[in-house]
C-alpha cells in the first residue's frame, strides 16, 4: 500500500461536485487520499470510482478520530473512577477521612504579584496612602458627586449609540451626547468647564463594540479598555424603562494588585456613593483572570441565606489596555500602564488586575 | 524585479489565462476593459458586415457585446457540457492577498474569556457578595429577617460545607477546574481533534486489522465491566437516587379503532 495522490480522483473532487459530493470535506482532508496498488481506477466506473475515494478519504480521519475519542473516554472513565474511590473513602471514614484535594486552576496557581494587597493595613500602608490621595480620593471621601458625559466614537451606528445610551440610563447623573465631529480633547476641556467627573467614550468599528475610554476629570486618570461580548438591555429583552432610576449598587470583584485597585476605584466613580437600597438593583465589576465582566440585576432576598438574581442588561467584558496619567492625551500623556503582549503574555498564569 | 503574469511572454497561452483578473481590478476596471476591448483591439473579436462575435470559448452567447463579454465582466458564468455532463462555471476574481479574517491572537483572547467566564461563576460570586451585605447589616432596617431563623441557617450552612454536598452542576465545573495543570494540552487537543464525536460510516470492505483489534479492545472492556457489574449496578443505583431528571410519561388514547379488532379475534 503506497500513499500517492490521483490526479483523476481530485480533479473529480474539485469540479464534479454533485457526483462526488464532497462538499462536506474540508481543503485538507482532500488532499490526503491514499490509492491501493491492486485497485484499478480506469476499470472502474465513474460514478463508482467516486465513492470508493469518499470511503478512502475518511479512512484516515476516522481512524484518528476514533483514536482520539477512545483516549478521552479512557481518561474520562479513569477520572470518574478516581473519584468515586475518593468519595467512598470519604464516607466510611467520616470525619478522619483526609482533606478534600484542592483543584489547581488557573486562579491558584497564579504567579506571585508583588503588588498585590494582603488585606493587612501594615503591609498595604504605602498604598492605601497613596489611594488616599488619588484622583477619585474626593469621591471616597464622599465631596465629589458624579457627574458622567457619554458619548461614542466618530460616525457611530445602532450598536455603539445602543449601549452608550443604556450607560447613561444605568449610571445615575448620566448624560449621553452624540458624538458628531468632536474630539476627544476637545470634549474632554468642555467637558471640565461644566463638571463632569467622568467622560466615557464607547468605540466602535464594523458594527461592533471593542473599545471604552474612560477619563476621569479633570486630572485623569484615563484608561483604555477592549471590549467584546457586549448585549444591550434591547438584546436581552428588556425595556430600559423597566429597568428604573434608582442608584444601584456596585460589587467590585477581585481586584486584587495595585493597578486592579486603581482600575477598580475608577469603575466605582461612576456611580453615586449613596445607592438606593430600594431600586434592588445591583451592578457588578467582576475581574476574572484579567477579563472585566460587567453585569447589572435586579435582587431579592428570599431568605436570609437566599438570593434570586434577574439579569436586566447591558452586559459586555472590558479588558484593560493601558492607562494614562491624566486626560486622555495618546501623544505626549505618561503612561501608567500598558499592555505590551510580547513581554506580559509569556505566561497563562501571570495576571495583572 | 515585477512579475506580471499577463505579460509574461512565457506563460502558456491556453489554459485560463484570460480568467486571470489584474490585482487590484474589479468592478470599476470593467468599463476600462470594454473600452478597450469596443474600440481598439480584441484577439478573440471578428467582424462581420452585420454583428460583431467571439471566439472565446467562456462566451455564453457567442456575440462580441458588453453583456456577454467574458473578460469585461467581473462577475460572469458560463453553462459548458463536459462528457454529456452540464456544469455551471463561475468567474472567481483574484485577490491581492488573504487577509485572515481572525487574527490567532484575537481568537485566543476570546477562547481565554469564555474560561474565565465560566471560572468566575458570575452568579454564584454575585449572590455571595449580596448575601454578605444582608449580614454585615449593609441594608439596615429594610430586611426583616428573623435573627434567630437566620443564625440558625447559616449555621446549617456552615455544617454543609463540611459535608461538602455537591449538585451536578458545581461536580461538572470542579471537574473542568481539577485538572487544570492538563488544560495547556485540553487546548492543543481541542484545535488537533475537532469532531472527535461526529460518526463516520466506513464500507464493510475498508474494515482492516487495526480496526478488528479496536473492536477486541471494546470487547475486552466489556467483559470487564461483566467482571465488575456487581459494582456498575450499585453505582447505578446510587446515580438514580442522587440525580433525579425530570420524566415523561406517554398516554396512549384507545378508541374505536382497537375495538373492532378484538371482536374480530
Amino acid at each position: 500500500m503506497g500513499e500517492e495522490i490521483s490526479p483523476r480522483i481530485r480533479k473529480s473532487g474539485k469540479s464534479k461536485k454533485n457526483v462526488c459530493d464532497e462538499e462536506s470535506l474540508s481543503k485538507d482532508e482532500c488532499v490526503v487520499e491514499i490509492k491501493e496498488e491492486d485497485a484499478q481506477p480506469d476499470v472502474v466506473p465513474d460514478t463508482q470510482r467516486a465513492v470508493v475515494s469518499k470511503t478512502r478519504v475518511f479512512r484516515t480521519i476516522h481512524s484518528r478520530r476514533k483514536v482520539m475519542a477512545n483516549l478521552k473516554l479512557e481518561k474520562r472513565k479513569d477520572k470518574k473512577e478516581r473519584q468515586k474511590e475518593r468519595r467512598e473513602e470519604r464516607e466510611r471514614l467520616g470525619k478522619k477521612a483526609p482533606p478534600k484535594l484542592v483543584p489547581r486552576t488557573i486562579e491558584s496557581t497564579r504567579e506571585t504579584d508583588h503588588t498585590v494587597l494582603t488585606g493587612d493595613a501594615e503591609e498595604d500602608a504605602e498604598v492605601l496612602l497613596d489611594e488616599e490621595a488619588d484622583e477619585m480620593a474626593s469621591y471616597f471621601q464622599k465631596e465629589a458627586e458624579p457627574k458622567v458625559l457619554v458619548t461614542t466614537s466618530e460616525g457611530a451606528s445602532s450598536p455603539g449609540v445602543r449601549i452608550a445610551k443604556d450607560l447613561s440610563r444605568l449610571i445615575p447623573n448620566a448624560e449621553f451626547f452624540f458624538r458628531k465631529k468632536t474630539s476627544i480633547k476637545g470634549t474632554v476641556e468642555k467637558a471640565k468647564l461644566r463638571g463632569y467627573t467622568d467622560v466615557m467614550i464607547v468605540h466602535e468599528s464594523h458594527k461592533k463594540c471593542d473599545g471604552f475610554v474612560l477619563i476621569h476629570l479633570p486630572n485623569g486618570p484615563t484608561a483604555h479598555f477592549k471590549m467584546s461580548s457586549m448585549k444591550t438591555t434591547n438584546m436581552l429583552r428588556h425595556h430600559w424603562e423597566s429597568i428604573g432610576n434608582e442608584r444601584p449598587e456596585i460589587i467590585l470583584n477581585n481586584f486584587s494588585t495595585k493597578l486592579g485597585h486603581r482600575v477598580a476605584r475608577m469603575l466605582a466613580s461612576l456611580f453615586h456613593y449613596d445607592p438606593e437600597f430600594k431600586g434592588r438593583r445591583v451592578v457588578t465589576f467582576h475581574n476574572q483572570r484579567d477579563f472585566i465582566f460587567f453585569r447589572q440585576h435586579r435582587y431579592e432576598f428570599k431568605s436570609g441565606q437566599k438570593v434570586a438574581l434577574r439579569e436586566l442588561g447591558p452586559r459586555f467584558t472590558l479588558k484593560l489596555r493601558w492607562l494614562q496619567r491624566g486626560t486622555f492625551d495618546t501623544k505626549h500623556g505618561e503612561y501608567e500602564w500598558i499592555h505590551r503582549r510580547g513581554e506580559m503574555d509569556t505566561s497563562r498564569r501571570r495576571f495583572h488586575l | 524585479m515585477c512579475y506580471f503574469p499577463h505579460v509574461d511572454a512565457e506563460s502558456p497561452p491556453g489554459g485560463n489565462w484570460y480568467f486571470y483578473i489584474f490585482p487590484g481590478f474589479s468592478m470599476e476596471g470593467d468599463d476600462v476593459i470594454w473600452g478597450i476591448i469596443n474600440h481598439s483591439f480584441c484577439s478573440f473579436k471578428i467582424s462581420t458586415t452585420t454583428t460583431k462575435l467571439c471566439r472565446n470559448e467562456w462566451n455564453l452567447t457567442g456575440l462580441c457585446s458588453r453583456k456577454s463579454c467574458p473578460l469585461a465582466n467581473s462577475q460572469y458564468a458560463t453553462v459548458r457540457e463536459e462528457e454529456g455532463m452540464v456544469y455551471l462555471y463561475m468567474k472567481t476574481a483574484e485577490r491581492k492577498k488573504i487577509v485572515p479574517l481572525q487574527r490567532k491572537i484575537e481568537r485566543r483572547e476570546r477562547r481565554r474569556e469564555e474560561k474565565a467566564l465560566i471560572a468566575a461563576k458570575l452568579d454564584n460570586a454575585i449572590e455571595k457578595e449580596l448575601l454578605e451585605r444582608l449580614r454585615k447589616g449593609v441594608y439596615g432596617g429594610i430586611y426583616n429577617f428573623p435573627q434567630a431563623a437566620f443564625d440558625k441557617a447559616l449555621e446549617v450552612e456552615a455544617v454543609e460545607e463540611d459535608v461538602e454536598y455537591v449538585t451536578d452542576e458545581e461536580e461538572r465545573e470542579s471537574e473542568s477546574e481539577a485538572e487544570a495543570t492538563d488544560e495547556e494540552e485540553e487546548e492543543e487537543e481541542e484545535e488537533e481533534a475537532e469532531g472527535v464525536g461526529e460518526r463516520v460510516f466506513v464500507a464493510a470492505d475498508e474494515f482492516d486489522e487495526s480496526d478488528v483489534s479496536d473492536i477486541e479492545d471494546t470487547k475486552a472492556t466489556e467483559t470487564k465491566d461483566d467482571a465488575s457489574k456487581q459494582d456498575s449496578s450499585q453505582r447505578k443505583k446510587s446515580l438514580v437516587l442522587r440525580r433525579p431528571r425530570p420524566r415523561v410519561e406517554i398516554e396512549y388514547e384507545t378508541e374505536a379503532a382497537p375495538k373492532r379488532k378484538s371482536s374480530m379475534i
